[in-house]
């Protein structure tokens, strides 16, 4: 049973299904208590489709060229993946028990998954979804960057309070420095110039380069920073606070927070829209989306998605 | 091509056989009680983070400061044990505030997987609540929610610490709390 045959059937099941009115971009919402994931077409800001992903999805990746989102499932210990294009999830591949944080190298080539218990990060080939390789990591990673030049990929190390870098040519271990206090989510700039990391215990962002993990700054938010985005050209950093219902927008010039923007209760995964401009915010304990104008610093809309709505990770499509 | 069907059931049966381990899901509870009185006079009750006498599974409480970011309280619960609780934000405009659990007493002893566990009063675990109060002309709606993981975070709980225990040990508190909280208020 190998991969070609799934893809002809993949291939057959594009051909038989009509293929849904697709305009891009797609925010694609892990609701892990409903046990599914909410497409949101981000023309209309509406729910398109809602598909059916078991085991309790929370982390969220879109292959570069958006075909496929990747989700991984920490309830059955891995990720699913899902065709963008038929809306179909059309494999399932099985790691270890704590699958939770998840990325897909910007080139599309490969797809990592940190275990929250083996304090490793699975290496996978996205074109045969099988595991090249494990890396042993600090303890609990959770968010996972590469850098847009494929060279690192950083891993946030929760209960060791430290960012690993990992040296994607050798995959090892080039370095690992200490940050706040339970680091979580992690974002990285376009220009791969600096890596800004959520430490949801200290309630700060610890700004590191990306070459030499170099601590530029700590910039206290509020109640448990949880992920964070960039927008306007890298230079406003979005946010969440999850316990404190909020998004705190940094300017990346001062490194100050320059404002506070109420959202909905918990919200946790934050990504940006491919127009550099809107930033959607998932709201764990409302089940919705938040979506927020980042030149007015206003939520413009607010969409009902699905019970914990968690997506963590990058879940638009460019 | 009228055997695509069978070959996709064939093709899923064998790709969802998965490794059958689970990892802990942070749970909610959320319970809502509409007041026949003025959130004035319901804030009035809960509005001290240090008296919670309006809570019926409450024996006493201390508490280490006023109504400030970071004071701690501690529950002694008539049903035994101790439950600690931090402030985390206080909002009087808005008549909120939000907490956490730091610490708890052991309700019981199990053996489970071969390894001995404290099972807590509240069988939960990185526990985090809020509790609002928003007027609706003379009468007010107050919202109690909880966010928290089962008590036991490795793979393969013991029915006293999985998902089910924990959200109904949670509702539970919130619902006769709540209860309680609008007899208290509508003398």
């Amino acid at each position: 049973m190998g991969f070609h045959i799934l893809k002809a059937v993949a291939l057959s099941v594009t051909a038989f299904l009509s293929p849904i009115a697709l305009a891009q971009p797609f925010a694609y919402i892990t609701n892990q208590l409903d046990d599914s994931v909410s497409v949101i077409d981000t023309a209309s800001n509406k729910v398109v489709e809602t598909i059916k992903v078991s085991g309790k999805p929370a982390g969220v990746a879109l292959s570069p060229n958006a075909d496929k989102v990747y989700v991984s499932t920490p309830e059955t210990g891995g990720f699913s993946v899902i065709d963008t294009k038929t809306g179909q999830l059309i494999n399932k591949v099985a790691l270890s028990a704590g699958s939770l944080g998840i990325a897909a190298s910007p080139d599309g080539k490969t797809i990592f998954v940190a275990d929250w218990y083996k304090n490793q990060v699975s290496v996978v080939d996205a074109e045969t979804l099988k595991i090249s390789t494990q890396l042993v990591v600090g303890q609990s990673p959770s968010g996972l960057v590469v850098s847009p030049d494929n060279r690192w990929l950083y891993v946030a190390n929760r209960l060791s309070n430290s960012v690993s870098q990992i040296d994607l040519t050798k995959m090892s271990i080039r370095n690992t420095t200490i940050v706040g206090m339970h680091p979580f989510g992690i974002a990285v700039d376009k220009k791969g110039e600096r890596i800004y990391v959520a430490n949801v215990q200290s309630d700060d962002i610890t700004v590191l380069t990306t070459v030499n993990l170099k601590n530029i700054a700590t910039i206290k938010v509020n109640m448990l920073p949880y992920a964070a985005t960039l927008a306007l050209n890298d230079t406003r950093l979005f946010v969440t606070n999850q316990e404190d219902g909020s998004v705190s927008v940094i300017d990346t010039v001062t490194l100050k927070e320059m404002a506070l923007i109420p959202v909905g209760d918990k919200p946790e995964g934050i990504s940006t829209h491919s127009d550099d401009q809107h930033v959607y915010v998932a709201n764990w304990f409302d089940g919705t989306v938040s979506v927020i104008d980042a030149n007015t610093l206003k939520v413009t809309e607010t969409i009902k998605t699905g019970e914990g709505s968690r997506a963590f990770g990058q879940f638009i499509s460019k | 091509m009228k055997k695509i069907p069978f070959i996709i059931s064939a093709l899923f049966l064998v790709l969802t056989t998965t490794v059958n381990a689970h990892g802990p899901v942070r749970q909610k509870a959320e319970q809502d009680i509409t007041i026949n009185a003025p959130a004035d006079k319901v804030w009035g009750i809960i509005k001290d983070f240090g008296d919670m006498s309006w809570h019926p599974g409450i024996k006493n409480i201390t508490n280490s400061k006023a109504n400030e970011k970071g004071s701690v309280r501690v529950l002694t619960l008539k049903s035994g044990g101790t439950i600690t609780e931090e402030l985390k934000k206080y909002d009087e405009k808005n008549m909120s505030y939000a907490y956490k659990i730091t610490e708890m007493s052991t309700l019981k002893t199990i053996t489970h997987a071969g390894a001995e566990e404290h099972v807590p009063v509240l069988p939960v675990d990185n526990y985090a609540a809020s509790i609002d109060v928003t007027a609706e002309g003379n009468s007010s709606v107050v919202a109690w929610k909880a966010g928290y993981y089962r008590a036991y975070t490795n793979n393969n709980p013991p029915d006293e610490m999985n998902e089910e225990a924990a959200n109904t040990a949670v509702n539970e508190v919130l619902k006769t709390g709540l209860e309680n909280l609008k007899a208290l208020a509508e003398k």
